[in-house]
């Protein structure tokens, strides 16, 4: 292939490391105003009234709009519908929107926030999910706090008869995501009352739906436009909803554009973080150490509103049993409400927390069994015709076991791992493993959003133009899609560009979630190009008068002994009036789930990963090096593997820091660390070598075989670390992250 | 919030209002986007070539209080006579942040866990203002308070120019860019392996920095062996009562106090 499976630079390295690239904060437009938000001082209030007379005095201010302002529907259309743009009579987490402050420039529409006095009785809280699940706890949603609950059942876990159980409470800890780029919006209104906004998101369509909520406008006068975006990891999936709709009404209002940028601050207090989870797992094993049964109950806090709760738990639930084959599961799980941020989308969805319960008691499972951690996950890793613990029958693309072999052989496992009664010293040399399945894409609990746009043009030059609903936002969406249509095209790959992703120019594609995009906007693309390249070939049978198949190579297309170039061709088929613009669309169907017994084939295809961590640990500070990092995916196929092995040393290093040293703080339900001097991501300095391995078993549903790779590479890289740090100094530590003072105090 | 700049100390003199000096700006700086420093008058320094002197003399070392750490750290002659403070400097956020930071702003912030000042502490430095000198144990009176009156200004940190041993030590919570949860200092003068004086200094354990003195006193004549570093540690730490806050807890500090100092003293060896 000509640029499927080749590393070519990414399309925008040049203008980011040049400083080209457009950000939101970069953008201006004449008349511009510029907002600040006025936010809860407490985490659970009644509002008595609100005295902003100082704050409207101050020179600069043009206006503050509160939720009575909101000419459209005050509610962030989500999941379920219990979260307001603006708080009317009661704010359930300290930093939840009140009101909206616009002026001619931000410090002073900052200064004014500062100004506005909120006149508040203070309600009953409730901080622990647990708590909030208590009959006597005070209601933050509906009458239990419970926003969701799920149940699967395969098997009977009562009648599996384990010669070995173990049981663990396993928690972990927020994750912030910590984009460079903090929130950003610019609402532009527009001469027939529609608004188009600029901004940093990865999901166009649903600030769409938010905007027009918040307006009451129909879709067609709501144009979005992603920026250049600076970071996302899911932060940016529901969030930036809210931020669109708040720059949309002051935009309205004012008639002006209006930019709405976060502080760090802010960002950190009020926008979504990766759920606080708490899972009781138990598995019951036979003596040869295959696992016979696996019982969970998980419980993720979900904050003051239900967001994407709902969906994450539901990815947390059809894998919290592991990417073993288990005959006998039973796991409980629920969404609780407490007086907090709200939580929502982080890579990995629900999954990171469950992980790393999973793989740290399987490694609990095998020192009771006697046995290495490496062979019983080889065991009981589940395997082609294998079923997963929701029923579902893996035909095909199944490479654990291979990610197994090739990340054990590279760290070097067999020859490193001793147990750990053996380590002595102040410094001590660990070695952990961990795996993972993964569902790609939205699965059956987001069939509605299974579905992609796309829009192809040739020019009449050869260069191409490419839209797509998905977004790039680091991941490299625009390098591997351009790869993709050039593929389908026999385009040169240099000729091919994604344009910025423009919800006028392409129906809703559901969100850039889920590690899907390579999947659906790829075969979307394909799509799109495959009534192109019709047309095409029709052009190169007439341009060499011959007949058969036309196969594009090397910038030329072949028919037999003949050729024409791709360039020729084109101009052409353009000299002709041949139509070569088409859009493309693709929906995935076959996906099932069982409410009742979730039972069901949960996704279309999986990803299997394996990761190896080699730690040193300093067991008089606590402190915890990563000496070495392996991490190895099926993916099906690696369009740009350079731009894969980034993926894999990205969220290798996220995980890490979330294992390790990422610990957001709260007391009372305020963020006492709301950034990056309190909040402590690894640097350059902390990060190991992480040596990424892909490994290639094609799914035939994928465009050229491939997966989805996006978040994968962060789900089990904490219990890796965990089980090393465990090997080195025989502490077992349930809670992540594993900050020194766990493993010293 | 209002902007002066001064180019001479001699020009404070025209400044009547009360300022805050701005010199390398990077303990500021987080604050301005809190809106904390809203009505301040800030008084940039930064361009007063005088105060951005290192100078050695025969009996005292001057460094100004505009020299950045980076130049600290590069400086070979105070890595001979001031150890504790060349490696205290390297430890300060990041290779950024060094480029900017100053001595005399880290030691006008008076932040507890500022990493140079354990070390001025066990260097016995004076530090030097436009109206007088001040030893650094007096200079301090609690978290980022500091003995300054108004519009005084730190000019020079002072160290006697004396051939001891010292050196630092930090424990945070990742290996760059990052706020000491404990540290120690070190500065030991020897003779036959006996000691003859001692001087351990912690940060980040109580509102300003403090001496270890009962530790000081019981290794002060005697040998330097394991048996009475780890003697010396455990009494350390025994002199110190940190708190507990978001950054880390109490009893970690303590623990990792003592270790820290029987570490740096092993050094010592």
């Amino acid at each position: 292939m000509d640029s499927v499976g080749k590393s070519f630079v990414r399309k925008d390295a040049a203008s980011k490391a040049t400083g080209a690239a457009l950000f939101t904060a970069d953008l201006k437009f004449p008349e511009m105003l510029f907002a600040a938000t006025i936010r809860s001082p407490k985490p659970h209030i009644k509002i008595l009234g609100i005295d902003d007379a100082k704050a409207r005095e101050v020179m600069g201010v043009v206006g503050i709009y509160y939720a009575k302002d909101i000419p459209g529907e005050n509610v962030v259309p989500l999941v379920f519908m219990d979260y307001p743009f603006l708080a009317e009579k009661e704010a359930k987490f300290q930093g939840q929107p009140i009101g909206l402050v616009v002026a001619r420039d931000i410090n002073t529409a900052r200064k004014a926030v500062r100004l506005v006095k909120i006149k508040y009785r203070e309600l009953r809280t409730v901080f622990d999910p647990l708590d909030a699940m208590k009959k006597t706890a005070p209601k933050i949603y509906g009458r239990d706090n419970i926003f969701k609950k799920f149940i699967v059942k395969k098997g009977n876990t009562k009648s599996a008869k384990p010669d070995v159980e173990v049981e663990d409470v396993f928690t972990t800890n927020y994750q912030v995501h910590a984009y460079l780029e903090t929130q950003s919006m610019v609402a532009v209104p527009q001469p027939d009352g529609g608004v188009n906004v600029y901004g940093s998101m990865q999901c166009p369509f649903y600030v769409q739906d938010a905007v027009k909520k918040i307006l009451g406008v129909p879709y067609n006068k709501v144009k979005i436009v992603q920026q250049t975006t600076g970071g996302a990891f899911g932060g940016k999936e529901d969030v930036p909803s809210i931020v669109a709709g708040h720059a949309a009404v002051l935009a309205a209002k004012t008639g002006k554009p209006v930019k709405l940028i976060y502080t760090r601050e802010e960002d950190f207090q009020a926008m979504s973080k990766r759920h606080p989870g708490w899972a009781k797992i138990k598995y019951g094993a036979k003596k040869n150490g295959k696992i016979v049964s696996c019982e969970v109950k998980y419980i993720l806090d979900g904050g003051a509103f239900s967001t994407l709760s709902p969906i994450v738990l539901w990815r947390g639930t059809v894998h919290a049993a592991g990417p073993y084959e288990i005959p006998n599961v039973y796991i409980e799980t629920y969404a609780v409400a407490t007086n907090k941020v709200p939580c929502g989308a982080y890579r990995g969805f629900g999954q990171p927390q469950i992980a790393f319960a999973n793989e740290s008691l399987i490694d609990i499972l095998a020192e009771k069994l006697g046995m290495n951690p490496l062979e019983i996950r080889r065991i009981n890793a589940i395997k082609k015709g294998g079923r997963t613990e929701t029923g579902h029958k893996i035909t095909g693309s199944i490479g654990l076991d291979k990610t197994i072999n090739l990340a054990v052989k590279s760290a070097g496992w067999n020859r490193k791992w001793k147990h750990p009664s053996s380590k002595s010293g102040s410094r001590r040399y660990g070695i952990g493993m961990a795996t993972s399945i993964y569902g790609v894409g939205l699965g059956a609990g987001g069939k509605h959003l299974a579905k992609s746009g796309s829009f192809v043009q040739v020019e009449p030059d050869g260069s191409v133009l490419v839209a797509v609903g998905n977004t790039e936002m680091g991941q490299g969406a625009r390098t591997v899609l351009s790869q993709i249509a050039a593929e389908a095209l026999g385009a040169p790959y240099e000729m091919v560009d994604l344009m910025a992703t423009d919800t006028s120019r392409v129906p809703d594609s559901g969100p850039t979630v889920a590690s899907r995009t390579t999947v659906m906007s790829g075969n979307s693309i394909l799509n799109a190009c495959k009534s192109i390249r019709k047309r095409i070939d029709d052009t190169v049978r007439k341009m060499l008068k011959a007949k058969g198949r036309v196969i594009a190579k090397d910038g030329f297309y072949h028919i037999g002994g003949k050729k024409v170039s791709y360039a020729n061709a084109i101009a052409r088929a353009w000299a002709d009036r041949i139509h070569l613009t088409a859009a493309g669309w693709f929906r995935v169907e076959g996906t099932t789930y069982n409410e009742k017994n979730g039972q069901g084939d949960a996704y279309f295809t999986y990803t299997y990963s394996t990761m190896v961590a080699e730690v040193e640990v300093d067991v008089e500070t606590g402190e915890v090096s990563i000496l070495n990092f392996v991490s190895a995916h099926d993916i099906g196929k690696a369009i740009n593997p350079k731009l894969a092995e980034g993926q894999i040393q990205g969220g290798g290093l996220q995980g890490i820091g979330y294992g390790t040293c990422e610990n957001l703080v709260l007391e009372n339900g305020k963020i006492l660390n709301p950034n990056f001097t309190g909040y402590i991501v690894p640097t350059a300095v902390d990060a190991p070598p992480i040596k990424p391995i892909i490994v290639e078993e094609k799914y035939k549903g994928g465009p050229f075989g491939a997966k989805g790779l996006g978040e994968p590479p962060l789900i089990c890289a904490a219990p890796a670390v965990a089980n090393a740090i465990y090997n080195a100094t025989g502490k077992r530590i349930k809670s992540l992250p594993i900050i020194p003072e766990k493993l010293v105090c | 919030m209002r902007f002066l700049k001064i180019e001479k100390l001699s020009d404070l003199k025209t400044v009547r209002e009360k300022v805050t000096f701005l010199a390398g700006g990077t303990d500021i700086y987080p604050l301005l986007s809190d809106g904390f420093l809203e009505n301040e008058i800030f008084c940039d320094i930064s361009g007063i070539e005088n105060l951005k002197k290192i100078s050695i003399g025969k009996k005292e070392i001057k460094i100004g209080a505009l020299v950045t750490f980076s130049r600290i750290r590069q400086n070979s002659v105070l890595s001979h006579y001031a150890g504790a403070l060349v490696k205290a400097a390297g430890e300060v956020g990041s290779p950024q942040i060094r480029n900017r930071a100053t001595i005399g702003g880290n030691v006008a912030t008076a932040s507890p866990s500022g990493d140079s000042i354990p070390a001025l502490f066990v260097l016995k430095a004076r530090i030097k203002t436009n109206k007088r000198t001040i030893p650094v144990e007096d200079f301090f009176m609690g978290v980022k308070k500091t003995v300054l009156a108004k519009n005084e200004i730190i000019t020079e940190i002072i160290l006697p120019k004396n051939k001891m041993f010292s050196d630092f030590v930090k424990v945070g919570p990742r290996k760059a860019l990052a706020i000491s949860k404990v540290s120690v200092a070190l500065a030991v003068k020897k003779k036959n392996n006996i000691a003859e004086e001692v001087l351990i200094a912690f940060g980040a354990v109580a509102p300003t920095v403090v001496r270890a003195r009962k530790a000081e006193q019981f290794l002060t004549g005697k040998i330097f062996s394991k048996d009475n570093i780890s003697k010396a540690a455990e009494i350390a730490k025994g002199e110190i009562s940190p708190i507990d806050d978001f950054r880390s807890t109490g009893k970690y500090r303590r623990s990792v106090a003592g270790v820290l100092v029987a570490r740096i003293l092993e050094k010592a060896i």
